[in-house]
């Protein structure tokens, strides 16, 4: 084998080149990176958002909350179902109202969807008070307009801030509390009286019941009892699955781009890869072939400039990950196609995206290393050391 | 032999493998660059089509909310306004989540005018006639397939129920995304909505005599149902459709970005190569500064060099995007994200303006080591 330090030094040679194909990859590494670890992120707000213990009740067929009904009557019967775990001789059970209001946003201007979740005082406090919790100024008080409002709305629309009210509906909405939950879709949401908003909006049944299953093996009952029942027409799913399906299309969307553009990008990294080590073996003709002379094998050789070009895209990996590691604190506002709301997101950076990036670069430097590494290993001896370049 | 020729025959011909690799890399970056201005084109066509006369009239408090249909005769008293009409967005799904397309229910007398919708094949009477009938989109027909005559069924999910709408026409308008759209009759909806639905539209489109009144008329809609149990926005329907853009702007600003990375590392390819040829040339270099050339020749040369490659690089792609981006558009409709991604001169103009561009600025900094070498070491050193 021809010793390492024989490639960091031609690396450190040609610094410009060598520089310029490690940035070049590095970025493209990025890039791929910062891809998947928002379509990551996307996933994650949305995982984070259900609990495998709980069930949810929709319309059946509905695809999102906003298109689904649950009547009062409803909400009432699948309440008392045995499968419904209870809590000081109550139901586990949420019934919400989910409805989208237009907001101004409050730094750059223009409207923005903002999903306005209206509770129960039984629902928030026997199930939702478990994922939810206020981190500023107080509960909203039942059978009022006040709301609180999650981490991520905060100072992000005209009257969305603690002591502020948003006028919309023809109401005064105050802000009397701020409240997180766990990165979930939640934050990005406005929490107010579900029979205040419903009178706001001339509504006269729930979007959906959220419940605790008693056990989780209680699902596939509940699932039957609310098929069959032909009072009304509803199906219960598994929270958490409900939502992350709801993360489906945004992900997919970011998913597909971004791994087209990280293709384009690799071919053009790959391509820079080959010009700058076509162009190291070239210049070191005679000192390769001096090599062979001195009894290395063409294998040798090979893995050599392989090595040498495996080098810089790890530079770049590294370079790349680091760079897209600290994407992890920004966050990132955009609609969910799914809900027709905007969301906050966040760059969600783990182990497996770094080794995907990783892998992903090393694949770059070996197709770019390959073609001049065979050049190299082919190189006649004699006429090499003799004739020179 | 001149300037430009050198230039010429050191660009690509002193190193064969080397340009060709190099050309290829600028085109590949030139084909992202090209495909990435086109996604956002693609974004931006909707809200450019839409027309300066026409302005969208919905629910205050949210595009979800409805509006009583009863508003269209008292906008159509407003002095200004021309002709109303009123549609719903239905969200069917056709057969699978993943085959995506707007579906409106239309008054069909009213917004076949204000929509200036043409017909293709069939005609205005036959989907007048027929209230279960609907008419799609030229090129929505093309992608499923869509003839006159056939039955197409919807799952509603706004408004649940099994959906079958006959196709009665294929139609066209100078509005771009009406080739994407079925339309159906807005009566045909009305009539099987329980009675709490009834006579509900998603927002009115308003035609006006004099586009330069529309603030004035905005203003006055806005105003004739203030206070009431359901108040209004006006705007424009430019603005009203880029509205759903701004929802979307941070995947637009990441595209932006992104479309400015693909442009460094182009740059980045080119340096590399113009930095290595001047290297290897740098005991020339110093013969032409010996027998006369000043400094800004050797850099004019550089830099000739620089935007060859990008240009013909540029080229190359170009010549590569138009099937790619057909490909890519393919490729994203059966993932379920339907994006017309043409092939706009411009785009490649621009793209061809950025490469050359590139290159120059790539050839920068190793013009100005080659230009600042001293004649007596650049003629000693030996590569």
């Amino acid at each position: 084998m021809i010793p390492l330090s024989y490639n960091v030094r031609s690396i450190l040679r040609r610094r410009f080149s060598a520089a310029a194909t490690a940035a070049a990859l590095g970025l493209v590494v990025f890039v791929f990176a910062a891809m998947l670890m928002l379509a990551q992120g996307v996933e994650e707000t949305l995982r984070a958002t259900g609990a495998p213990q709980n069930a949810i009740l929709l319309r059946k067929g509905a695809t999102t909350e906003l298109t689904s009904f649950l009547s009062r009557e409803a909400a009432k019967v699948f309440a008392a179902d045995p499968a419904v775990a209870q809590s000081g001789g109550k139901p586990v059970a949420s019934p919400e109202l989910m409805v989208i209001l237009q907001l101004e946003r409050a730094k750059v201007g223009g409207p923005a969807n903002v999903a306005f979740r209206g509770v129960t005082q039984d629902g928030f406090q026997l199930l939702r008070a478990e994922t939810v919790r206020l981190v500023e100024g107080r509960l909203p008080r039942p059978a009022t307009s006040e709301v609180m409002i999650g981490k991520a709305v905060r100072g992000r629309y005209v009257g969305a801030e603690l002591g502020q009210s948003i006028r919309k509906a023809r109401r005064e909405w105050n802000v009397v509390g701020v409240f997180e939950a766990g990165g979930s879709a939640f934050e990005s949401e406005v929490w107010a009286d579900a029979d205040q908003l419903m009178q706001a909006l001339n509504r006269t049944a729930y979007s959906s019941m959220t419940v605790r299953l008693s056990s989780p093996a209680e699902l596939e009952g509940l699932k039957a009892r609310v098929d069959a029942d032909p009072r009304f027409n509803l199906e219960a799913r598994r929270e958490d699955l409900y939502y992350e399906e709801s993360s489906g299309p945004l992900a997919t969307f970011i998913r597909v781009l971004g791994s087209a553009i990280a293709v384009f990008f690799a071919f053009g990294a790959v391509l820079g890869a080959m010009i700058t080590m076509y162009a190291q073996v070239a210049g070191r003709v005679r000192e390769i072939s001096t090599l062979r002379a001195l009894g290395f094998r063409r294998r040798s050789v090979l893995a050599s400039v392989l090595v040498e070009s495996l080098v810089l895209a790890i530079i770049g990996a590294a370079a790349g990950c680091l760079l897209a590691s600290a994407l992890s604190a920004v966050s990132f506002s955009t609609m969910n196609f799914s809900s027709f709301s905007e969301m906050k997101f966040r760059f969600h950076f783990a182990a497996g995206i770094a080794i995907k990036a990783s892998i992903f670069a090393i694949a770059m430097g070996l197709f770019g290393g390959m073609l001049p590494a065979a050049r190299a290993a082919r190189l006649p001896i004699a006429e090499s050391i003799k004739g020179g370049e | 032999m001149t300037l430009s020729r050198l230039a010429i025959r050191n660009a690509f011909l002193r190193n064969k493998t080397r340009t060709f690799l190099t050309l290829l890399g600028v085109a590949v970056a030139a084909l992202a660059f090209v495909f990435l201005r086109t996604v956002l084109a693609a974004w931006y066509a909707n809200s450019e089509s839409s027309a300066s006369d026409r302005l969208v009239v919905r629910n205050a408090i949210s595009l979800t909310e409805p509006l009583p249909v009863s508003y269209r005769d008292r906008i159509s008293q407003v002095p200004g306004v021309t002709q109303v009409t009123f549609s719903n967005w239905f969200g069917g799904i056709y057969k699978d989540r993943r085959n995506f397309f707007a579906q409106f229910a239309i008054d069909a007398p009213t917004a076949l005018e204000v929509f200036d919708i043409r017909f293709v094949e069939g005609s205005k009477e036959a989907f007048l006639a027929d209230r279960s009938s609907c008419v799609v989109g030229k090129k929505l027909a093309e992608r499923y397939g869509f003839k006159l005559g056939d039955t197409i069924p919807l799952q509603g999910d706004v408004y649940p129920g099994e959906w079958r709408f006959k196709v009665a026409g294929i139609i066209e308008s100078d509005d771009s995304s009406v080739a994407s759209t079925l339309y159906f009759h807005w009566q045909r909806l009305n009539e099987e909505l329980p009675a709490e639905r009834k006579n509900l539209v998603g927002a009115f489109t308003v035609k006006v005599a004099d586009a330069s009144q529309s603030p004035r008329v905005i203003q006055a809609i806005d105003d004739l149902f203030a206070n009431s149990d359901a108040e209004t926005h006006t705007e424009t329907e430019r603005s009203f459709r880029l509205q759903f853009l701004t929802g979307s702007s941070a995947i637009v600003a990441a595209i932006e970005v992104v479309s400015a990375v693909v442009l460094v590392i182009m740059a980045l390819i080119l340096g590399n190569t113009l930095a290595m040829g001047l290297r290897e040339r740098t005991s020339e270099m110093g013969a032409m500064r010996a027998i006369g050339f000043l400094p800004r020749h050797v850099r004019l040369l550089a830099w000739s060099e620089g935007a060859l490659l990008g240009l013909f690089g540029g080229l190359a792609g170009m010549i590569l995007a138009r099937p790619v981006l057909i490909a890519t558009g393919k490729a994203l409709a059966s993932a379920g994200f339907p994006v017309t991604l043409g092939f706009r001169p411009a785009t490649a103009a621009l793209t061809l303006l950025a490469a050359t561009t590139v290159g120059m600025l790539a050839s920068a900094f190793p013009a100005r080591t080659a230009a600042r070498l001293e004649v007596v070491t650049a003629l000693r050193r030996q590569e």
